[in-house]
């Protein structure tokens, strides 16, 4: 066996700064520190080594005070292997470009992976789990913010109310789905159109322009049309979609401003935007095959949704679009192509004609 | 004791005298720095977060061994364990204030309140734990400033600022005078900007002037006149920086269409949303420009101011900082990490961390090699980690 490398460098004690020079070596693994009035022995868990890098200045920690610097890496590090020392494997990989840009592509898979996989299923494991209280909170303050100025108390008179809200739960009863009484929340919307939407802790507002324009769709059955658009809220109520989103927007907010925020807000707040929106695409499609089983249980048909849909073309944001537009705008709508969910529900729902 | 004067020290030697000057070495590199960080934000990410309190460590060793004078580098010892333990602890409230702000928007604003007055002390426990955590040749840093004092310097003035304003508006409304409120809104914020820099001395005086390295207590001597003109004149150049601009504009405006044409085309232009909108834009694009020019000068003036007033014992710093050579690295930083989705963030921060050191000397004064030690303490991390995560900027 070759008598062990030394390498050189000062030795502080810990209580003064006064460098004293050094010479150093490993004894198998224990390092020995040698001085003109003294020589210290540490065994392997007395000294801790440093992490390996280029260019700062190694220390070596012992144990009851005191640091040893080395004056040449490159001699510590080479007394090291020889002594058969390991370093921690995350430096390692750290010192290899090759390591490092393998690194990158895993870093890069693993956001990917998350966000398309991990985060939606963490979310609609933990979107049931949220407290009932602090859906219905999140519920309330909604409506309390839409009757602040965008919505104004529903016009329908009160016995068409009934009847909807009766064909409603008899709908939901045939399909074997837990009743939900009081869902249903009129208002006439002259900020937000014919529409109709799910909010956190079991409320579906329902707008009287969108009953009128479901009035005008034929169907076998009464209602038909407006049923499917309950049936598609419906959806994303049982599906706790609203706080799965929220759950997910929030993940995606504290992701992107940890890895990205030190650019700048911008940089954290558009990847989030964009990931929020293409969830509540994902949840749309969700909701529009919930509407579908569910029509079909109860007997409906999908058709006069579908009509629906045709009629009202893309109002839920605000302006007449058509399918044939470029293909980077979906990413900035809310909802999927209109021909995108007819197709959708037309293979999930049921034809009784 | 008696105060010396500022004149001649006992030792001989003219107080103020240069010394040796020795300079601040950052040996690291962007390529290093960014095959650290990468390993570091996949660890993170595969282990939930959990490894990014071992992330912070390894970090930290790298910038602080990459920091040498007179030969040596500074130290930092955080154990990963007790960041991890302070961020967990951190995000917990951060998580309570969330839901509580949901549920009930009356508790998040007690938490709010809560959270303000906590402020100081989380500035305290912080300051402590940087502190006690960093060391050169072995001998720690340490922090010696009471919660006592942090809430003096810290809190004492916003309370004064809060009552005189509350006063004010009470007054007004009594008197119901309306001029008086629309007097009072602009004398608010510009009283309020005003505040800023008293409280930027405060915090510097509390850091600085409580900060020792081993038994060697640090002294701070900038005057809060000092801060006061470097807040009045970034406030100056920003405003300049939005009148060039929109000169400039209406210049190349009147150059490209002629002067009466434009006032034709502005006369006749659509009233309402999309002029609004573009009004809007330029007006965003005005500002983010006075931002990119009078964020490094307020850094590079306040960095000198600090460090040219602040001693350790007899050794004074010198900064040197330049205000065009920041600006020109901030900017093709920031053309750099857009390019590149943010790929070059770990070459950025080295280059400005690195020229923000090189520009540090120290004059010593006598002998570096005989500075003694102080007591050791274990401090809890919870200050260090809040002030991460509220992103409050406590700065070196």
């Amino acid at each position: 066996m070759t008598t062990p490398a030394v390498f050189f460098g000062r030795y502080f004690d810990g209580r003064i700064s006064t460098p004293v020079p050094v010479a150093m070596r490993f004894d198998a693994d224990i390092l020995v520190v040698v001085a003109p009035e003294f020589e210290r022995r540490a065994a392997r868990d007395h000294y801790r080594l440093p992490e390996r890098i280029e260019h700062g200045q190694p220390i070596i920690h012992l144990r009851g005070g005191g640091q040893v610097e080395a004056d040449d890496a490159g001699a510590l590090w080479r007394a090291a292997r020889d002594a058969g020392l390991r370093e921690n494997p995350a430096s390692l990989m750290s010192q290899r470009w090759s390591l490092a840009l393998l690194a990158l592509v895993l870093t890069i898979v693993s956001l990917y992976a998350g966000y398309r996989w991990v985060l939606p299923w963490a979310a609609s494991l933990a979107a049931p789990l949220v407290p009932a209280v602090i859906e219905r909170s999140l519920g309330r303050e909604a409506v309390a913010w839409l009757d602040d100025g965008l919505a104004e108390s529903s016009r329908l008179p009160e016995a068409r109310q009934e009847e909807i809200r009766s064909r409603f739960a008899s709908m939901l009863g045939r399909a074997g789905e837990e009743p939900v009484p009081d869902a249903l929340l009129f208002r006439s919307g002259t900020a937000i159109g014919a529409n109709a939407f799910a909010l956190p802790g079991g409320f579906i507002v329902v707008t009287d322009e969108i009953v009128l324009a479901a009035d005008e769709i034929e169907s076998a059955v009464a209602d038909e049309a407006l049923l499917g658009v309950l049936a598609h809220e419906y959806g994303h109520m049982s599906g706790h979609h609203l706080t799965r989103r929220l759950l997910k927007v929030s993940v995606l907010a504290v992701a992107a401003s940890a890895i990205w925020g030190d650019i700048g807000t911008l940089a954290a707040v558009v990847p989030t935007v964009l990931g929020g929106l293409d969830y509540t695409r994902e949840l749309e499609r969700d909701a529009d095959r919930e509407a579908a089983r569910i029509l079909g249980a109860a007997g409906l048909s999908v058709e006069p949704l579908i009509a629906l849909f045709e009629l009202l073309g893309d109002e839920e944001i605000g302006e007449a679009v058509s399918d044939d537009q470029a293909d980077w705008r979906r990413y900035l709508r809310t909802h999927p192509m209109t021909g995108e969910r007819i197709e959708l529900l037309r293979k999930n729902g049921v034809r009784l004609d | 004791m008696d105060r010396l004067p500022d004149g001649p020290s006992p030792g001989g030697a003219p107080s103020g005298a240069a010394g040796r000057l020795r300079p601040m070495v950052f040996t690291g590199t962007g390529g290093e720095y960014f095959r650290i960080w990468i390993v570091n934000l996949l660890l993170s990410i595969l282990s939930l977060g959990v490894y990014s309190a071992w992330a912070k460590v390894r970090r930290q060793r790298y910038f602080h061994r990459n920091t040498r004078l007179a030969g040596s580098a500074f130290d930092y010892h955080a154990r990963p364990s007790a960041i991890l333990l302070g961020r967990i602890v951190a995000i917990g409230v951060l998580v309570v204030f969330v839901i509580a702000a949901e549920l009930e928007p009356l508790a998040a604003l007690a938490l709010l309140f809560a959270y303000l007055l906590a402020l100081p002390w989380i500035v305290h426990r912080a300051l402590r734990f940087r502190h006690a955590n960093t060391s050169w040749r072995g001998i720690r840093f340490g922090f010696l400033g009471t919660v006592g004092q942090a809430y003096r310097a810290l809190m004492l003035p916003v309370l004064a600022w809060i009552l005189l304003l509350g006063i004010a508006v009470a007054i007004a409304l009594w008197r119901e005078s309306e001029l008086m409120l629309a007097l009072l809104l602009p004398v608010a914020g510009i009283g309020s900007y005003a505040l800023l820099p008293l409280l930027h001395h405060r915090l510097k005086r509390y850091h600085h002037g409580n900060a020792c390295l081993g038994m060697l207590p640090a002294r701070f001597a900038a005057r809060v006149g000092s801060f006061y003109g470097v807040y009045l004149r970034s406030a100056l150049l920003a405003v300049a920086v939005v009148l060039g601009f929109f000169l400039l504009l209406a210049t190349v405006i009147v150059a490209i269409g002629g002067i009466g044409n434009a006032i034709e085309v502005a006369a006749s232009a659509p009233r309402g949303g999309p002029a609004l909108a573009g009004l809007g834009i330029l007006a965003a694009v005005g500002f983010w420009l006075a931002w990119m020019v009078v964020r490094p000068y307020f850094l590079v003036r306040t960095q000198n101011l600090v460090w040219n007033r602040t001693r350790i014992g007899p050794h004074r710093f010198v900064s040197r900082l330049k205000v065009h050579r920041l600006w020109a690295i901030r900017m093709s930083n920031l053309v750099l990490v857009m390019a590149t989705l943010g790929l070059f963030l770990p070459f950025a921060k080295v280059r400005i961390v690195h020229y923000r050191l090189q520009s540090v000397e120290v004059a010593v004064l006598g002998d570096l090699d005989r500075i003694v030690g102080g007591e050791r303490e274990q401090v809890a991390a919870f200050g260090e980690e809040a002030a991460d995560l509220f992103d409050l900027d406590i700065g070196i």
